[in-house]
């Protein structure tokens, strides 16, 4: 039985070649498809000798072949290419705005992780019962909710019409932002002991990460309820309470523990819809992310920007797998190499 | 019943599933004393209610089983009517159950000597360590080495799963214990260590056992009594020695002949026909009519009684003891 | 070969399940229910929208702005234009597209999952991983990275859509096809001498068929969500004065949350949110139905 080090190492060696596949595909999708970006962007209104520099300029006019070469070389070297619309580095524009979807992204996934965990153990509990029935709906509903809808009435709610919380952003206008360490005004601010940009930060996160927790949270209370039912029926589970296990002790050491380790893997493959919704909640608030910035890039047709981030979120969906991987791996003694 | 300590008496006793097709009988009328250091098999083929009554004696029936009639008593107390924090206190450490499959029986994410502290401090008030020396004596007294203690389910044999398991059933000293096919599915060698175990715990700590099981020659190598049991009811129960000289019921007769036998002269193998009866829609009458052999018009109309018909060997038939197979 | 199957299969199972939703008893049933009223409720709307529709919703009928008021009981927007008209207008193109989109993927993913499930081999492993890999990939992202590239036109977009559910029917199809492989009646049918086709049309495909149509309900609502979401990002197939709930509810909810004219981005979101509850209330509830999680003894 292999060590859990060998375990990571050998994931970590199989991501390589995954990684080469999705960044080709995004070449091919990108590149290879019939239709001319550039004419595509500009909805065919460009006259053709500009057209024909900013095919110079970006390198579309190069065989097939040296244009693959140079985007994953270029890739490696971290060069993400320069915008069109700003003229700065990609990989800046990038990094610079990253830790704002970071923050929304961890404090929806909170909520929705908690919301989703409770309610589906409840759920699955107590089977067949009216409260089942109601989590169940809830769930549902859940994420059929159009994100910026849903937002769009909160913000009415919350934001105009008792107009007690902002409506977009991340702070109030007349605070800076706290001194970077992690990129998370929330706890920066704590870090940094400022006090007001602190209130701000969470005054301005909640309605954001409430509705993207929500949304989420549909999905995991579904998951997590079939996990739990299916782990509820186990054997083991009876047998313990055939040894007198009390009920509450079953319900959270057993029966949940083993139904992470398949809510967990579930988690890594949603991960794509996080993100996808993690995008909709920004251009709802205005909150100054990445989904924002694809939104804005796709506006000014910023082509290089919009094939940036579409790289970047494959990368983070490349790295979630391989951590999900890594933390089924870490819990489950039985997964080893 | 002779007058030893009985420990557990089972009286009336019936068990319903509610199903989507409809209410499923699964134990009927059961009558059963257990006594003290006694072992009495339960044998039937499966359907025959023989787990489920082992479940409801300790209450752990699935949400769609309950007990619809009768009396369990456990030294003078009723189970039936206990609340879930009593029974609680009964489960593991007065009445306690090894299930059928060893391979399922643990959770497989935590170590072994965990599950089995884990069973004593829910009953005990005392500190982990000692726990944890009771949890490797046990092991010892099971011939198993205490360093397994630290290893997960998964890293363990079939029989020594098994012996886990009984470990944890007895770790805490009960006076009974329900014994749901421990030996099915382990090879025959283990399947001989575990009996080898049941008989020395019961020698040696006084502990009865119900085992249940759907092989004959298991429950004659084990027990003290024999009961049979058939669509939810006992048939038939006596000491072992008596049923296997006289069956009386004509279920118990077909089951022994039903019994591959190794002779030079090639048998065809007998089996009872017929198949186990819906247990939604019972047959009228005497259960087992549509298969007997010897069944008349009373058998048809009437359910007959489990009666004492000779000394201590109780049948539930109206025509018991005359050659049905 | 295929067709027939599907019909006798729907003949017999049909008409037992429409006799149980019409009175639901378990949850599921209800789910069923539901969902399937809310789905006709809105196909009946959309395609009826020229008799029910008051007014014509690309033409102005009253003042700017207007809230709910007896001659428009969902209000007026900017232009003057009837929201109750606009939204019964407003499904035609999220359901055309959430429709044709899901067609599409079905017409594509479930022939692939089933060759590729009952023959598997090399051609199987390249299937599927590829299919995993536009799977794993965020839906709304590979929308938007097609919709952009190829320039957003309602074909444009209902392709974009329809790459992304390919992978799930493929994935469905063939999980069952190769649970179906190995079940005894296959083998019987094989060594009774049948070609490999009519074993396929015969005995898998009906099996398959039940997931399939989950599989379709709620590939339709995601279609109808993500097709939202591309027109919330600009990257719709609409253009004005079409009316379309997506495309409305983008175009009016900032003055709605600043000036409080709630009814222009409440009334197309919640259409949004109907449409789709329908779907997925009637997926998942026959979800629950057919492959039920707890299977009594």
């Amino acid at each position: 039985m292999g060590s859990i080090r060998r375990y990571i190492v050998v994931r970590l060696l199989t991501a390589i070649p995954m990684l080469f596949i999705l960044l080709t595909t995004i070449f091919i999708v990108l590149r290879l498809l019939p239709g001319d970006p550039i004419s595509a962007m500009y909805g065919g209104k460009i006259p053709e000798e500009y057209a024909e520099r900013l095919r110079h300029q970006l390198g579309l006019d190069q065989p097939i072949h040296i244009q693959y070469i140079n985007y994953l070389w270029q890739l490696f070297r971290g060069d993400f290419g320069t915008s069109t619309y700003t003229k700065r580095p990609i990989a800046r524009e990038i990094l610079e705005r990253f830790p704002a979807t970071l923050e929304l992204t961890i404090y929806g996934l909170i909520i929705a992780l908690l919301i989703g965990i409770i309610f589906g153990s409840i759920s699955a509990h107590k089977r067949g019962s009216k409260i089942d029935r109601v989590i169940r709906t809830y769930s549902i509903v859940a994420y059929s909710l159009f994100i910026p809808w849903f937002g769009a009435m909160l913000q009415y709610f919350f934001g105009v019409y008792l107009h007690v919380l902002p409506v977009g952003n991340r702070l109030d206008a007349t605070i800076s932002p706290p001194p970077t360490v992690t990129g998370l005004y929330t706890i920066d601010s704590l870090l940094a002991g400022d006090f007001y940009a602190f209130s701000s930060a969470i005054r301005h996160i909640i309605l954001p990460s409430f509705v993207l927790g929500i949304v989420l949270s549909g999905i995991f209370v579904r998951i997590t309820r079939e996990n739990m039912i299916v782990v509820l029926k186990k054997d083991f589970i009876n047998f313990a309470r055939a040894r007198g296990i009390r009920e509450n002790r079953i319900l959270w050491s057993h029966a949940l523990k083993n139904s992470m380790i398949p809510i967990i893997t579930i988690f890594g493959l949603q991960f794509a819809l996080q993100l996808a919704g993690a995008i909709l909640t920004e251009t709802t608030f205005s909150w100054p992310g990445l989904g924002t910035y694809l939104k804005l890039r796709i506006e000014y047709r910023d082509y290089p920007a919009v094939q940036g981030v579409i790289v970047v979120y494959a990368l983070l969906v490349i790295l979630v797998s391989l951590i999900v991987d890594i933390i089924y791996a870490m819990i489950d003694p039985r997964i080893r190499y | 019943m002779m007058s030893r300590d009985v420990i557990l008496d089972i009286r009336n006793l019936s068990v319903i599933y509610d199903t989507i097709k409809g209410e499923l009988r699964a134990v009927e009328d059961v009558d059963l004393k257990i006594g003290k250091r006694e072992i009495v098999s339960i044998v039937g083929e499966s359907g025959s209610g023989k787990s489920t009554l082992g479940y409801a004696i300790l209450r752990i029936l699935p949400p769609n089983g309950r007990i619809v009639k009768g009396e369990i008593l456990f030294n003078g107390i009723d189970l039936t009517k206990l609340d879930e924090e009593k029974l609680r206190e009964i489960r593991g450490k007065r009445i306690s159950m090894v299930f059928q499959d060893p391979m399922t029986s643990l959770d497989p994410l935590m170590k072994v000597g965990d599950q089995l502290v884990e069973t004593v401090l829910e009953h005990e008030e005392i500190e982990k360590e000692i726990a944890w020396d009771r949890a490797a004596k046990v092991l010892e007294s099971l011939g198993i080495d205490p360093e397994r203690l630290h290893d997960y389910p998964h890293q363990l044999s079939g029989g020594m799963r098994q012996r886990i398991v009984i470990a944890l059933s007895i770790i805490l000293n009960p006076e009974l214990v329900i014994a749901d096919e421990p030996t099915t599915g382990l090879d025959v060698i283990v399947q001989y260590q575990i009996l080898e175990l049941i008989r020395k715990l019961r020698d040696d700590k006084g502990i009865s056992f119900i085992f249940i099981t759907h092989d004959l020659g298991l429950a004659y190598d084990i027990s003290d009594r024999i009961a049979v049991m058939y669509a939810g009811q006992i048939v038939e129960i006596a000491k072992k020695d008596k049923l296997f000289e006289k069956p009386l019921h004509p279920y118990t007769q077909g089951l022994f002949k039903s019994i591959p036998e190794v002779s030079p002269t090639k048998k065809e193998l007998k089996s009872i026909p017929g198949f186990p009866p819906d247990l939604i829609n019972p047959p009228s009458g005497c259960y087992f009519h549509p298969r007997c052999p010897i069944a008349n018009e009373e058998c048809k109309r009437n359910r007959p009684d489990l009666i004492e018909v000779e000394e201590d060997h109780f049948v539930r038939c109206f025509s018991p003891g005359k050659e049905a197979f | 070969m295929f067709a027939m199957s599907l019909s006798s299969y729907l003949r017999e199972n049909l008409i037992d399940l429409i006799k149980r939703i019409r009175r639901p008893k378990t949850e599921e049933e209800w789910f069923i229910a539901i969902g399937g009223s809310l789905i006709l409720f809105i196909i009946l709307m959309t395609i009826f929208a020229s008799f029910i529709s008051p007014y014509d919703p690309t033409i102005p009928s009253g003042g700017s702005y207007q809230p709910p008021s007896w001659e428009h009981p969902m209000g007026t927007d900017k232009y003057g234009r009837d929201m109750l008209s606009r939204i019964i207008w407003g499904g035609r193109i999220p359901l055309a597209i959430g429709l044709v989109a899901t067609i599409f993927s079905f017409a594509v993913g479930v022939p692939l999952g089933l060759i590729s499930g009952y023959i598997g081999g090399a051609l199987d492993r390249i299937l599927s991983l590829v299919m995993d890999s536009i799977y794993s990939f965020p839906g709304l992202i590979l929308a938007i990275a097609l919709a952009a590239l190829l320039g957003p036109s309602i074909m444009n977009v209902t392709l974009a859509i329809a790459v992304i559910y390919v992978p799930t029917f493929f994935r469905v199809v063939r999980g069952q096809v190769l649970s179906i492989k190995e079940e005894l009646y296959v083998t019987a049918a094989i060594a009774i001498g049948a070609n490999k086709w009519t074993v396929m049309g015969k005995y898998v495909f009906p099996n398959t068929i039940p997931n399939i149509v989950i599989v379709f309900s709620l590939s339709i609502a995601d279609a109808i969500l993500t097709e939202a979401g591309l027109s919330f990002l600009g990257l719709g197939p609409v253009i004005p004065p079409t009316p379309d709930w997506a495309y409305d509810l983008q175009k009016w909810y900032g003055v709605a949350v600043s000036q409080g004219y709630w009814w222009l981005a409440f009334w197309p979101g919640f259409f949004i949110m109907l449409a789709v509850l329908g779907f997925s209330m009637f997926g998942e509830g026959l979800n629950e139905k057919l492959n039920p999680l707890l299977r009594e003894k």
